[in-house]
């Protein structure tokens, strides 16, 4: 019998709805297993013991008086300590921010307490969500729950080790340039990073007001789907959120391959593409393919000019939200983040807005050359195997810009294009340490995008892997 | 690089120490992003159409796209 954290999402939904088991023995084998590989992975910055518990005898009381209240009820969640809760310290990850109370409720974590969910404490993340290796001077690096050695990717570094490790059943982070797809494809497990104003911010730290965007990560397609549509949707406290009609998104899941159409690009996304990562890719798509997907390979427009753009736009966005702190708190930084900041001061206002005026053009150019044959376009994740931490802890030295910028090639042009991107598992390298491909789609089908994942997961049963005991 | 040298005066006057590692990353930064800036800006903009980014992803999208 598997044991209760290895149960999926959906999984335990069910058999606390059914009385199967209850919400306080859920949170308490979690706990127990938090317990034995938190030391390894370092996925949590604080776990909130008694206040889970407590949340989770409420859901059970409740559940016996008037039945289950949401789709998540009773089930034990954790999220990147970027989200804010009246009197609740969030660190962003950072020295500045480690005492801060904040005092407001983010809307997504209203929406997750609505539908039932525990809150089992704060996720690990790379300092204010700045890199994608999850290292942290502050709070140490996240571990990959595969081999303790490796990166867990980042920004949202605790997400991914928390759900890959199954120390947490669904966790959300943030991306705008990566932060969530890298840790899910790098962890094992699936992350989205949706149409920008999807998901509303009210309440979460911020990064780049313009790229930044919250999505969940989750074992499996029909977990984080159900955990998207939870959090998805207008918002009256936030007016970049988008006025959309939110999807059904599991039961796209249970939509087939037949007949969809997937574009592969062959030029960017695949330079200098290690040859066993390639191969399960390659595999991968074999699959799709005969699953009954139309599999075409071409180029796709703008891949020299999406780096630049979107490092304009982030770095002054970032630079504009710490400049009083940058020139105030300036050793507060780790040499890394501070390093990556400063290059925002160097370009001018009309520099910057010449790449934000210049967005929507680029992206309809996008949308009408690769979307109008196809469904959905196939990208890596990663274009080499999973690296060790000491291989990319580079701080502020010579190869930092280089370094990152090879994490970070596959994911960093969608978030100035503002298209959805699903990370997927898709296997484990001979290394023991997991392989996973992006489907990117058209504004606001993020549907599509699990429908295809779904498919693919029925086939392959990746998620059914676990970790090795940490013991 | 060094006709962006000037951009290295705009990073000091912000009031931030600036490290020889740090302008030479703001010199690499700032060549190859406006490099792309450019290369997207083929023309003016000034008869770019008003729109906002939120408006135009609306736009774009397709109702019922995977049915």
């Amino acid at each position: 019998m598997t044991e209760i954290a290895d149960w999926t999402l959906i999984a335990t939904v069910d058999a606390i709805a059914s009385r199967k088991v209850s919400s306080l023995e859920v949170t308490e084998a979690l706990l127990k297993r938090i317990a034995v590989w938190q030391p390894l992975v370092n996925a949590y910055i604080s776990i909130d013991e008694n206040g889970a518990r407590d949340t989770a005898r409420k859901a059970d009381e409740r559940l016996a008086r008037q039945g289950a209240i949401g789709p998540l009820h009773g089930v034990p969640l954790a999220h990147k300590d970027m989200f804010y809760r009246p009197g609740v310290p969030v660190t962003c990850g950072s020295r500045i921010r480690r005492d801060f109370k904040p005092d407001i409720l983010a809307t997504v974590l209203a929406r997750l307490d609505a539908a039932g969910a525990i809150a089992m404490g704060a996720l690990n993340m790379s300092e204010f969500a700045n890199g994608p290796t999850g290292v942290n001077v502050h709070y140490g690096a996240a571990r990959s729950p595969w081999n303790p050695e490796h990166i867990t990717g980042g920004s949202s570094s605790g997400s991914g080790a928390a759900v890959g490790g199954r120390l947490a059943y669904g966790s959300l982070g943030s991306d705008t340039g990566g932060s969530i797809r890298l840790p899910a494809g790098i962890c094992g497990v699936y992350g989205i990073k949706p149409t920008q104003g999807r998901v509303p911010r009210y309440g979460c730290m911020g990064l780049s007001f313009s790229l930044d965007n919250i999505g969940p990560l989750a074992r499996t397609a029909r977990d984080c789907a159900r955990l998207l549509r939870v959090v998805a949707g207008p918002d009256d406290n936030d007016p970049t959120a988008a006025p959309v009609t939110v999807d059904d998104y599991e039961a796209a899941c249970e939509g087939g391959m037949k007949g969809l159409r997937i574009a592969v690009a062959t030029n960017h996304y695949w330079d200098g593409m290690d040859a066993e990562i390639g191969g399960a890719l390659e595999s991968a798509l074999d699959l799709l393919g005969r699953l009954g997907a139309h599999v075409s390979r071409r180029t796709v427009p703008f891949h020299e000019e999406l780096r630049g753009l979107g490092n304009i736009v982030i770095s002054s966005e970032f630079c504009t939200l710490h400049d009083d702190w940058l020139r105030n708190h300036h050793d507060d930084y780790a040499p890394l983040v501070r390093a990556r900041m400063k290059q925002g001061y160097a370009f001018t206002a009309v520099e910057y807005l010449k790449a934000v005026q210049i967005r929507p053009r680029i992206t309809k150019a996008f949308v009408d050359d690769v979307f109008g044959d196809a469904d959905a376009l196939f990208l890596p994740v990663l274009r080499f195997p999973v690296p060790k931490i000491a291989d990319v802890d580079v701080r502020d030295g010579p190869r930092m810009n280089e370094v990152l910028g090879s994490i970070n090639h596959c994911t960093w042009p969608i978030n100035y294009l503002g298209l959805p991107g699903l990370s997927v598992p898709a296997g484990f390298s001979s290394g023991g340490l997991p392989i996973g491909f992006q489907l990117v789609g058209r504004p606001f089908d993020e549907a599509m995008l699990f429908r295809i994942a779904a498919a693919y997961e029925r086939e392959t049963g990746w998620p059914e892997r676990r970790p090795e005991s940490a013991v | 690089m060094t006709e962006y040298r000037d951009r290295l005066q705009i990073v000091h006057s912000a009031g931030v120490p600036v490290s020889q590692a740090d302008a030479q990353r703001v010199l690499q930064s700032v060549q190859v992003s406006l490099l792309a800036l450019d290369a997207a800006v083929k023309s003016s903009l000034f008869d770019t159409e008003p729109q906002t980014f939120d408006v135009v992803l609306r736009k774009l999208a397709k109702s019922k796209s995977h049915d």
